[in-house]
């Protein structure tokens, strides 16, 4: 993958329906300030490397069982 | 501001002061209000509910039939659940001025076992942080160091009971939002079972890991609150049509005694007064008679990226309308992570859901060996205010990332978990130790937590 540019991000925008993100918002994920995440571009190679773990036929997680795990 | 308790008894016993008119909620609240007026500058509430508690509190005083396990007990909650007559902004000014017509159901149950709303507190803005830092409102700020952090996003829930402002407060939890405060503050934090209390009427941040939370000075009263809390609401999709157990009662019982650390091998770096008093309370566990053997939990830092993937487009969806049409009265962090769930795939936000599904499985199996797991609630102590990002280990990190890596897994599995103090750094910062259970199990969490409370 080539890291992520605001171009990117700008075009997505343009060619899909999304929020109205400014510049500066887009550049808060190219390169972030405020301690949420790494970054966006990590967060992109952190997803890659989940989508390479095979999860065979497992589904989405559903609703939780009492005594799940229990003795 | 320091350290304080609203009342030297415990909820239990003070409810039943109330009841067997000893006491008087009149005089208790109205104390406790001058304590709110006086310590304003601590930023805890958003909103004082004087009048509804003044009121409530005249009439209990009065009443000839005294009856409910929280009779006359003040308590505040955080600024995202409704409250009939009492605006609730989400700790955003892009709900300011909103006065809903209906409780949420937590506020409906508290109310119905004689418990008193004083006000509605602080919060990171619709519970997007886990610094609980907010522009609009002012930042709670810890009570044992005023440059320090009190944790989010339920922060103000966490400062009104640490600074005796309310007997307990609720809070909401989707990564750590009442564990981590309560870590920070020196409290116990209580995150039951996802769906074992109603979320309706709760502003929503991740319906998937969204959980309700509650501080309180001690597993005690953590256990008397969710006994009121706890139950069927069949308004909430997800909440459990399951029987609820005596937490009280449970806190009496014989300790449960097979309990699980981490390995060295997973235990991420911690801040060396953390590394020491969690080591400390796991020693007192088993000179206590518990038998501690080690688990291998998923990993940490890859379960913080499958939350982000759930949270980040939930969160979105939720608020993109309102983005849409008042956008500019958000906070720019808040704006910055919501853009986030913009750009994640569909695909990543299922295979996000699998991996919760695989979460679940893993701790089912790790939970059939032993009955809790023991982790340090943070690695850190609280940090200092404005501080983006720190050091752990050889690892610079967000302080976002560092404050939830114990935490935000618990929200995926569903888990109940429970934080309570484990000791103090040598300046005093206190340090919480997690206990995590099996599912719809919080009594066992509670009574470990008590027996914790106990040795410290």
């Amino acid at each position: 993958m080539q890291p992520v540019s605001r171009g990117t991000l700008k075009r997505i925008m343009q060619e899909f329906p999304t929020v109205a993100w400014s510049d500066g918002e887009l550049d808060e994920l190219v390169s972030p300030s405020f301690g949420v995440i790494t970054g966006f571009q990590q967060l992109l190679n952190n997803i890659d490397a989940l989508m390479r773990i095979d999860l065979g036929d497992l589904p989405m997680a559903g609703s939780l069982r009492r005594g799940a795990g229990n003795r | 501001m320091s350290r304080i308790r609203a009342a030297s008894l415990g909820i239990p016993d003070l409810a039943r002061a109330f009841r067997e008119a000893r006491q008087s909620p009149f005089d208790f609240i109205g104390a406790l209000l001058g304590r709110i007026d006086g310590t304003a500058d601590s930023h805890s509430y958003i909103t004082v509910a004087r009048d509804n508690a003044l009121a409530r509190a005249r009439a209990a005083s009065a009443a000839a039939e005294r009856s409910g396990t929280l009779f006359g007990i003040p308590y505040a909650c955080k600024d995202l659940f409704l409250t009939r007559g009492i605006e609730t902004t989400g700790g955003s000014l892009a709900r300011r001025g909103w006065i809903p017509d209906h409780d949420a159901a937590v506020i409906e149950r508290l109310s119905a076992a004689g418990a008193i709303l004083v006000g509605k507190t602080n919060m990171h803005e619709f519970a997007h942080g886990i610094t609980g830092e907010n522009p609009v409102f002012g930042t709670p700020v810890n009570p044992y160091d005023p440059k320090r952090l009190a944790g989010g996003s339920s922060s103000g829930s966490a400062t009104a009971v640490a600074l005796g402002l309310a007997c307990f407060a609720l809070g909401s939890d989707t990564g750590g939002s009442t564990r981590v405060p309560a870590a920070l503050c020196g409290l116990v934090g209580l995150k039951p079972t996802y769906g074992r209390v109603s979320l309706f009427g709760a502003i929503p941040y991740s319906w998937s890991v969204d959980h309700a939370g509650i501080l309180a000075n001690t597993a005690e009263d953590a256990a008397a609150v969710l006994q009121v809390i706890a139950g069927f609401d069949a308004r909430d999709p997800a909440s459990a049509d399951l029987p609820v157990d005596d937490y009280i009662a449970a806190l009496a019982v014989p300790s449960p005694r097979r309990l699980g650390v981490l390995s060295a091998a997973s235990m991420p770096p911690l801040a060396p007064s953390v590394e020491k008093a969690y080591r400390r309370a796991v020693d007192g566990f088993a000179a206590a008679g518990a038998e501690i053997s080690e688990i291998v939990l998923p990993d940490l830092a890859e379960a913080r990226t499958v939350a982000l993937l759930i949270q980040m487009p939930e969160a979105l969806a939720y608020h993109r309308r309102s983005l849409t049409e008042q956008g500019e009265l958000y906070g720019a962090d808040v704006r910055a992570g919501f853009a986030v769930g913009e750009f994640i795939l569909a695909e990543h936000y299922v295979t996000a859901k699998r991996m919760m599904e695989r979460y679940r499985q893993q701790m089912e199996a790790v939970l059939r060996r032993i009955d809790a797991i023991l982790t340090p609630t943070c690695p850190i102590v609280a940090p200092r205010l404005a501080e983006t990002t720190l050091t752990l280990g050889d690892r610079e990190l967000p302080v976002g990332n560092a404050l939830t890596c114990f935490t935000s897994l618990f929200n995926m599995t569903g888990n109940p978990a429970v934080s309570v103090s484990c000791g103090s750094d040598a300046e005093g910062l206190p340090i919480g130790l997690q206990i995590v259970g099996r599912p719809f199990e919080e009594g066992t969490i509670l009574r470990l937590a008590h027996d914790q409370e106990q040795r410290l």
